[in-house]
């Protein structure tokens, strides 16, 4: 593989995963974030159909040659996505019916989290290649804000990780808060995150 | 018609205990930024009291008229809900936009403060959201339409306790790091734990 293309997925990745997170640095998207994490299992199927989107979504758009800014461009870029997410949602309702029911309206609903990640992902320039690794990097960074809310409020709840139908044990189900459970527990738990990275990553600022 | 008891449960429901902000997160991207003031959200609730029961009915009819039908055994004799999400946002684009030229001919004076919102709430889970959950639980179209009224009005109170609560803590010795959307999820996971005691 080129040396070239390496460091650019190596920078597509830590950009889109780190330094432009959307949900912890950028603060976008957070409705699914705050609603599904109750559930591990739901939490990565959802941020997988939301990198999958993300990338499909930025290879059709790519190919496209319009100004990017116009409204036709916006509106096209919402149906495309609303479309996908619809095939995904038959998809899942086939494939896991569980997970399907435990998602809800936020499948549905991530449309829209999708088409505002798709607008501010950041990309160093306009080639296809960019657009692409930039956008799903940044589905992966929505993943991973989705995996880490979930585990930490899993861990509060009941003192276990579930997933898939596996359970580690950190400490008993006595000494946990059901609370965390709870939209109290999301909001609680999602504000202290995203107030911690802001703190560190604006270190040493004086404002 | 709906009765009296009825009615009153709805409206507790829809703006308290089912709040569509502090329950299912819907519209949260209006405080990602900055909280509007107390002005900018009454123009956002009028805004939203027209759009999402104009959505919300809408959707009812499209889904019940168009998607799904059956016959007088109870037998299902058309399913197209899997269209539901196309349909829906379009719904939403469609009518976010219309309503903005509707307020832009009978209300000049209001359009002008209005318009900056109809981009935001295209773009806000808050309209979406509302008509998926609407067509779920409505049993006719008025309910659609009440429910979206009442929802509307559910968001707008607690974005109001949002602002208020964070303009007396501008002084207040907050951390840097958690001043701004940090602050406000903590405020809002708050006010979620005072709402949820109405619940039982």
């Amino acid at each position: 593989m080129n040396n070239s293309f390496k460091d650019q997925v190596k920078s597509s990745l830590w950009l889109g995963m780190f330094k432009y997170n959307a949900t912890f640095i950028l603060w976008v998207a957070l409705a699914p974030v705050l609603a599904i994490t109750q559930n591990l299992d739901q939490a990565i199927y959802l941020g997988l159909i939301v990198t999958l989107i993300l990338i499909v979504t930025s290879l059709i758009m790519s190919m496209i040659k319009t100004q990017q800014q116009g409204l036709l461009y916006q509106v096209a870029t919402l149906t495309l996505i609303a479309a996908l997410v619809t095939i995904s949602e038959m998809i899942l309702q086939i494939d896991q019916p569980a997970i399907y029911r435990g998602l809800g309206i936020y499948l549905p609903l991530s449309t829209i989290s999708i088409y505002i990640i798709f607008h501010r992902a950041h990309q160093k320039d306009t080639t296809l290649i960019s657009n692409v690794l930039s956008k799903g990097a940044s589905g992966l960074g929505f993943l991973m804000a989705l995996i880490i809310v979930s585990i930490i409020r899993s861990i509060l709840s009941s003192g276990a990780i579930k997933l898939f139908g596996i359970q580690m044990r950190l400490f008993d189900v006595a000494y946990s808060f059901n609370s965390m459970e709870t939209a109290f527990g999301s909001l609680l738990v999602v504000g202290l995150i995203i107030g911690f990275v802001n703190s560190y990553v604006n270190r040493g600022q004086v404002k | 018609m709906i009765e009296f008891t009825t009615f009153i449960q709805m409206i507790i429901a829809a703006v308290l205990i089912n709040n569509v902000l502090l329950q299912s997160f819907l519209g949260i991207e209006v405080i990602e930024e900055n909280v509007p003031s107390p002005k900018e959200i009454f123009k956002l609730l009028l805004a939203l009291v027209i759009s999402v029961p104009f959505a919300s009915g809408l959707g009812y009819v499209v889904y019940h008229q168009v998607l799904f039908s059956m016959n007088e055994l109870g037998e299902v004799t058309r399913d197209l809900t899997y269209f539901m999400t196309l349909i829906s946002v379009v719904i939403v684009v469609i009518v976010m936009l219309t309503v903005a030229q509707l307020i832009k001919k009978v209300f000049p004076k209001v359009h002008e403060l209005h318009v900056n919102y109809t981009n935001q709430l295209i773009t806000t889970s808050l309209v979406l959201g509302s008509v998926l959950i609407i067509v779920a639980s409505a049993q006719t179209l008025l309910e659609s339409v009440l429910l979206g009224v009442f929802i509307s009005i559910g968001y707008g109170l607690v974005l109001m306790f949002l602002t208020l609560i964070e303009r007396q803590l501008v002084d207040a010795p907050v951390l840097k790091g958690f001043r701004g959307l940090p602050l406000r999820l903590i405020i809002l996971a708050i006010i979620a734990l005072i709402v949820s005691g109405f619940s039982g």
